[in-house]
């Protein structure tokens, strides 16, 4: 156990570090972030009736984007898994990463997930900090809510990098990934309701996405921030879903180890 | 090299404009060949392409989908009904389709600079970017066109219907494309030549196309005006849909809206290719 922890700090720490290298470009994609960010508070802020809707003000669904363009740094934005998994396969190069003593599926997990505390870190949080002067971000007082938020955000994170592994790992199968990332992308933006609340869909839809894991990459972390919903009953589902997708990419790593095939040299 | 020496002394008004019509369709023929080889090489896997090419334009209709919800909820966005809008998202989204189908390259230029793929470019007989567009047509990237024209075909008739467009307005629309897609064009092939300064740009085209390409998706009017400026001056691509729309879906404006962009494209292009040819003059390789 405590070697699985110490393998996992390495290489989070590794992931993270190697993102410090692209610090100039990453700044001028955390300004395209901010840009995002007014774009959709500025086009919120057009539509919104005056009494607003359901639970949401005018201000709070400002509120509601800054959170998601910040968090999304986190859970959705700057993943490099499925492009490392798939180069990796092109070059053969997965033929030295399965041999390591160390499990496939942890071994992404970790080192993407410290890439991306890095992200939430230095991009998502300058956005979040420009566009919260724009939409007066308010800062819950209560501790748990703090707690929940950021255990709901965790999770999120982990939702996020699982489903983007199931994609990079379709490439052990077909060496072009690009379709299935275009519909894992496609339905993290229609049901993550990264730029809407998820009431704003038509009521069929609307259930489909809350019950689904893309809610947990920004929709439930920016209700419990914003204390429209409690956390416990989110984590348990969130939990539930993170279990889930673990057994999923366990099992299909485990069949794609035995489909694999590397070209020699 | 020695053919165009040896035209230029006998040379008259008549036979310049003869040479000028040769190498044009020297040019054509060799843009058709490199065209039709990439396209061969593509098609290979023709089931996967159609299935690709289907899925993308369902699934990459998640901003469509976006304004339908919210405009289906809330009603109109500043006097722009759910159709107005629509026919706004099929400008912008065609303009970009035809950008992406002639200029797939450009929007992959980054790994021709980290890769030092750029200078096989170099020893190739005609200009850099002749052949660089000619390497890969953006068959694959259909799906953008395949989208505006559904959104085009969907809000049409009720725009006819109704009164807010007829007669000539159809090819204002089209005209509108045009310039939609010389102001993508514009702004790719800037935004590509500054790899030859700074490489790595693949984050910058996030902020100069898909950024005022999402916001162009919506009426100008929902924003403040130094963001707006910014969407049709700075990175211009609001001056291909909104500008000629405002005009043409009678939402404001006057005949001077359909004026900016065709002159202003043209000068963008030009301004951008100036770009690209002093950034050419400036490129190292990486070395292969």
């Amino acid at each position: 156990m405590h070697a699985a922890v110490r393998q996992w700090r390495v290489l989070a720490g590794k992931g993270f570090a190697q993102n410090l290298q692209y610090l100039a470009s990453h700044i001028v994609n955390t300004i395209a972030s901010v840009v995002f960010g007014l774009i959709y508070i500025y086009v919120w802020r057009a539509v919104t009736p005056e009494s607003g809707f359901g639970a949401y003000s005018s201000s709070m669904i400002a509120q509601y984007i800054c959170i998601n363009q910040t968090t999304a740094w986190f859970t959705q934005f700057g993943m490099k898994i499925r492009q490392r998994m798939v180069q990796s396969v092109r070059s053969g190069r997965v033929a030295v990463e399965l041999a390591r003593p160390v499990d496939f599926f942890w071994y992404h997990m970790s080192f993407e997930y410290g890439g991306q505390v890095y992200s939430f870190m230095f991009r998502g949080l300058a956005v979040g900090l420009v566009l919260s002067l724009l939409a007066q971000l308010r800062l819950p007082e209560s501790a748990s809510t703090w707690l929940g938020a950021l255990a709901s955000l965790a999770i999120g994170g982990y939702i996020g990098i699982s489903l983007n592994y199931l994609v990079g790992i379709s490439s052990f199968w077909t060496n072009e990934i690009r379709t299935l990332s275009w519909v894992l992308f496609s339905l993290e933006a229609l049901l993550g309701g990264l730029s809407m609340p998820l009431e704003v869909l038509p009521r069929p839809l609307e259930l489909l996405a809350k019950a689904s894991p893309f809610a947990h990459l920004a929709y439930y972390p920016a209700r419990i921030y914003l204390e429209l919903s409690g956390p416990a009953p989110i984590l348990a589902a969130g939990l539930a879903w993170a279990a889930v997708l673990t057994i999923v990419a366990r099992r299909v790593t485990s069949r794609a180890r035995r489909r694999l095939e590397v070209q020699g040299r | 090299m020695m053919e165009r020496r040896c035209a230029r002394p006998s040379a008259g008004a008549p036979g310049i404009v003869a040479t000028a019509a040769t190498r044009l369709r020297r040019a054509a023929r060799t843009y058709e060949i490199l065209v039709s080889a990439s396209l061969r090489g593509k098609m290979q896997y023709r089931l996967d392409f159609l299935g690709s090419t289907l899925i993308q334009t369902l699934m990459g209709a998640d901003n469509i989908l976006f304004i339908g919800a919210v405009l289906w909820r809330f009603g109109p966005v500043m006097g722009w009904s759910i159709f107005d809008i629509a026919m706004l998202y099929a400008v912008s989204r065609m303009g970009n389709g035809v950008y992406m189908l002639f200029c797939n390259e450009l929007d992959r230029f980054e790994l021709y600079m980290v890769n030092g793929d750029f200078d096989t470019l170099l020893i190739r007989p005609w200009p850099t970017l002749f052949t660089l567009l000619a390497r890969g047509v953006g068959i694959d990237r259909l799906a953008f066109l395949a989208q505006g024209i559904a959104a085009a075909a969907l809000a049409a008739p009720r725009l006819v219907s109704t009164g807010v467009i007829g007669g000539w307005d159809a090819l204002w629309l089209l005209a509108s494309v045009a310039w939609s897609a010389l102001l993508y064009f514009a702004v790719g092939l800037a935004t590509a030549a500054a790899g030859f300064w700074i490489v790595r740009i693949e984050e910058l085209q996030v902020f100069t196309m898909n950024a005022p390409s999402t916001a162009t998706a919506y009426p100008l009017d929902v924003y403040p005006s130094w963001l707006k400026w910014v969407f049709v001056t700075l990175l211009p691509l609001g001056l291909g849909c909104y500008v000629p729309l405002r005009f043409i879906l009678d939402k404001g404006g006057t005949a001077l809206n359909l004026l900016w962009p065709a002159l202003a494209s043209p000068v963008a292009v030009w301004a951008a290719l100036k770009l690209w040819k002093t950034g050419e003059a400036h490129y190292t390789s990486t070395g292969t």
